[in-house]
């Protein structure tokens, strides 16, 4: 397989997490302040709640929360006009899907509300969220499996490099209910790297590093490079690199192919006394699916920012016919 | 830097290829036929744009997306020493295959929702895959999107695709909505009665110009000169006419060209009440009344239907024939002018022996998803 190595670079200004499972915050205490419940009724209020789906409000949470942290003023229209939003899920909407068929099971089309049309393609969720804030930059919904997450940085990455925005808004999220819950238990059960799928929505907000920083004071800002395919090629893009403390990496829920690849890269950075720190959130929350990549993102972000000199790698995919999908954070 | 499209390849109601889409398209043939793959029973209208085939597959559409993709590949493929990405624009996914899931008739993994069957069985050199669930302007937004991995260097080959069939979910809705049960898509027509859905899937091969060999010669390709993209941000369905306007506006600055140099307008045309008057409306606002006098406009859906996700795709290689055949296909069933098309130059028939050098494609998708493109012949102007 051919390898994408890629230069370009944006910078996170925030980023959250929107999750019932508590494990997150017991691994990594650094999420402590952007980590949190789902709130729907008190964070978007009665209103923002109808009509919408569960994978909607758990994005629109997220991002509202990260908007919160970004100290961005999004009433601004210039702000508006070039900030983009891309999501990433892959089965946001198969509740609607599967409720529509079981009213046109009971009865016919005469029976759906028409309210509910918008639900019946999967980009409601990154609609929902430009609409709310009046975001008109280009709006985007990835399904690309397991790398769908850090793919959508990737793609936001791009954006933000051709000029079709200077602020993109990532969201990774993925809802259960009892729909899902068949799907993926019917798909995955028999699998050796089984693991439970886990409700949660994770956000990045990204500027282009053309922009002077936006953050005002505090924290400072982190850089994201973005490579595909690193796995082959991780020795490169780390170069001279003499680090320590360790590189943290996230790895993907692999098949067994994927360990094999992983075992044979952490012995390639042994040999060059590379200090690895690996951390698999299958194991520690479940399988996030297309939230993984940007929930590694938001994760691997506070470890930025409390651990000076350490170099962040994120990978998802790398299975179920999905190839391997990787970035790095490094801070600026 | 020049972006080139190296070859095209769709299925249609109306042809199993480009070549016979286009020249069915051109004499007029509409795709509507009594509806297979749906229990039509559930449903007011129970006639629809479908594909006739396919109808054993347990995964239609991604059988189709597969069947286009080999065609496409096999005349191509291998792509020697060069990466290569894959990104497909769909409306619905394999929605069709998860309503059946749902009902116990097919098995369906949760990867297959997102062509998950689909990617284990391309061929290994392809690289890298991004599925777009992009409403209408789906296959579109993808080209955007692959047409910027060519000018960063990303990747040197790029296929973009689109698909969507019939599927009862959003089939239904459109049904409860469009309470006067049209019984064909009638773009601009004062008694358009709503949209109806079609099936269809198209892919496209992109390349940089400085990459294809000399001796492939002129007039064989066509230039995609630039895809602005945008979001309404206004209504989860309606369209927004200022941000339409300014996603028509944005294309022709990224082209580097100006309303005077199109020679066509490969209209979205769904045959609603909003999408015709707001399309119609942003035309105006961005065309000169002079220059509408003479501008082509023309909107295919009455042939295919609405093709969903597919439409984009399906309206550009529409385009790129357009320019090698000089010849526009017709808006059909206007026998009814809406009084805002007044003045404009809408073609009831085939146009033939007409120089089209520079084409504009529209599709704009619920959510306020919107995408333009334009193309240019190969060999005519700069960069």
């Amino acid at each position: 397989m051919g390898v994408n190595k890629i230069e370009n670079s944006s910078r996170i200004i925030s980023g959250a997490t929107v999750s019932e499972n508590e494990s997150l915050i017991k691994e990594f205490p650094e999420l402590d302040k952007i980590s949190h419940k789902f709130t729907p009724k008190e964070t978007l209020g009665k209103r923002g709640l109808v009509f919408k789906d569960k994978a909607t409000l758990l994005a629109l949470c997220a991002v509202q929360y990260a908007i919160e942290d970004s100290g961005l003023d999004f009433s601004n229209e210039e702000i508006k006009n070039t900030t983009g939003v891309v999501v990433s899920s892959n089965l946001g909407n198969v509740d609607t899907i599967c409720e529509t068929i079981e009213i046109i099971n009971r009865e016919d089309s005469n029976s759906l509300s028409a309210l509910n049309t918008p639900r019946a393609s999967s980009n409601v969720i990154t609609s929902n969220i430009a609409i709310k804030y009046q975001l008109r930059g280009p709006n985007i919904t990835l399904c690309n499996g397991s790398s769908s997450g850090t793919d959508a940085i990737r793609i936001s990455n791009n954006l933000l490099n051709t000029n079709r925005a200077k602020r993109v808004i990532v969201v990774g999220v993925e809802a259960v209910n009892q729909f899902v819950q068949s799907l993926w238990n019917g798909s995955f059960r028999d699998d050796d790297s089984y693991c439970e799928l886990v409700e949660c929505a994770a956000c990045v907000i990204l500027e282009s590093v053309e922009n002077k920083p936006s953050l005002i004071e505090g924290d400072l800002p982190i850089v994201a490079t973005v490579q595909t395919g690193i796995l082959e090629n991780i020795e490169s893009h780390l170069g001279d690199l003499e680090v320590s403390p360790p590189v943290q990496w996230f790895v993907p829920n692999t098949s067994l192919d994927g360990i094999n690849k992983i075992r044979k890269v952490k012995n390639i950075l042994n040999d060059r006394k590379i200090n690895m720190v690996f951390h698999d959130l299958c194991q520690v929350v479940g399988d996030s699916y297309g939230a993984q990549g940007v929930l590694q993102c938001v994760i691997g972000t506070e470890i930025l920012k409390h651990n000076q000199e350490s170099i962040i790698i994120a990978s998802s995919g790398g299975n179920r016919g999905d190839y391997l999908s990787t970035l790095t954070l490094r801070k600026e | 830097m020049s972006v080139l499209v190296t070859d095209t390849h769709m299925i249609t109601s109306i042809g199993n290829n480009t070549e016979d889409c286009f020249s069915f398209m051109c004499d007029g043939k509409v795709g509507l036929s009594p509806v297979q793959s749906i229990r039509s029973s559930k449903f007011n209208v129970q006639s629809l744009y479908e594909i006739d085939d396919y109808f054993n597959e347990e995964l239609r559409v991604t059988a189709l997306l597969k069947q286009v993709l080999n065609e496409i590949l096999g005349k191509n493929g291998p792509f020697i020493d060069k990466r290569v990405t894959l990104i497909v624009g769909t409306g619905l996914k394999e929605t069709r295959g998860l309503e059946k899931w749902f009902n116990g008739e097919v098995t369906l993994k949760a990867q297959d929702y997102n062509f998950g069957s689909l990617r284990e069985s391309l061929p290994d050199y392809i690289n890298e895959i991004h599925v777009l669930s992009g409403a209408c302007s789906a296959s579109l937004y993808a080209l955007g999107l692959g047409e910027d991995l060519l000018r960063l260097h990303q990747t040197d080959v790029v296929i973009v695709a689109g698909c969507d069939v019939i599927v009862e979910s959003m089939h239904g809705y459109l049904d409860k909505a469009f309470y006067k049960h049209p019984k064909n898509l009638r773009p601009f027509n004062k008694d358009r009665a709503g949209t109806m859905l079609g099936e269809g899937a198209a892919a496209i091969i992109l390349e940089r110009e400085e990459d294809i060999n000399s001796h492939n010669g002129e007039g064989q390709f066509v230039r995609l000169k630039g895809v602005a993209l945008n979001c309404d941000a206004y209504h989860e369905t309606a369209p927004s006419l200022e941000s339409i306007t300014n996603c028509i506006n944005n294309a022709l600055l990224r082209a580097n060209v100006t309303t005077e140099d199109i020679d066509l307008i490969m209209a979205h045309a769904t045959g609603t009440d909003l999408n015709d008057l707001v399309e119609i409306e942003s035309i105006r606002n961005v065309y000169a009344r002079e220059i509408l006098t003479q501008l082509p406009i023309t909107g295919i859906k009455a042939m295919t239907g609405h093709t969903s996700g597919a439409s984009g795709l399906i309206g550009l290689i529409i385009g790129i024939e357009a320019i090698k055949q000089s010849k526009i296909p017709p808006t059909l069933f206007l026998d009814n002018p809406m009084d805002e098309v007044t003045g404009l130059n809408i073609p009831n028939s085939c146009i033939e022996n007409v120089n089209v050098k520079r084409v504009q494609i529209n599709a704009f998708g619920f959510g306020g998803v919107n995408a333009v493109a334009i193309l240019e012949e190969r060999g005519f102007g700069g960069e």
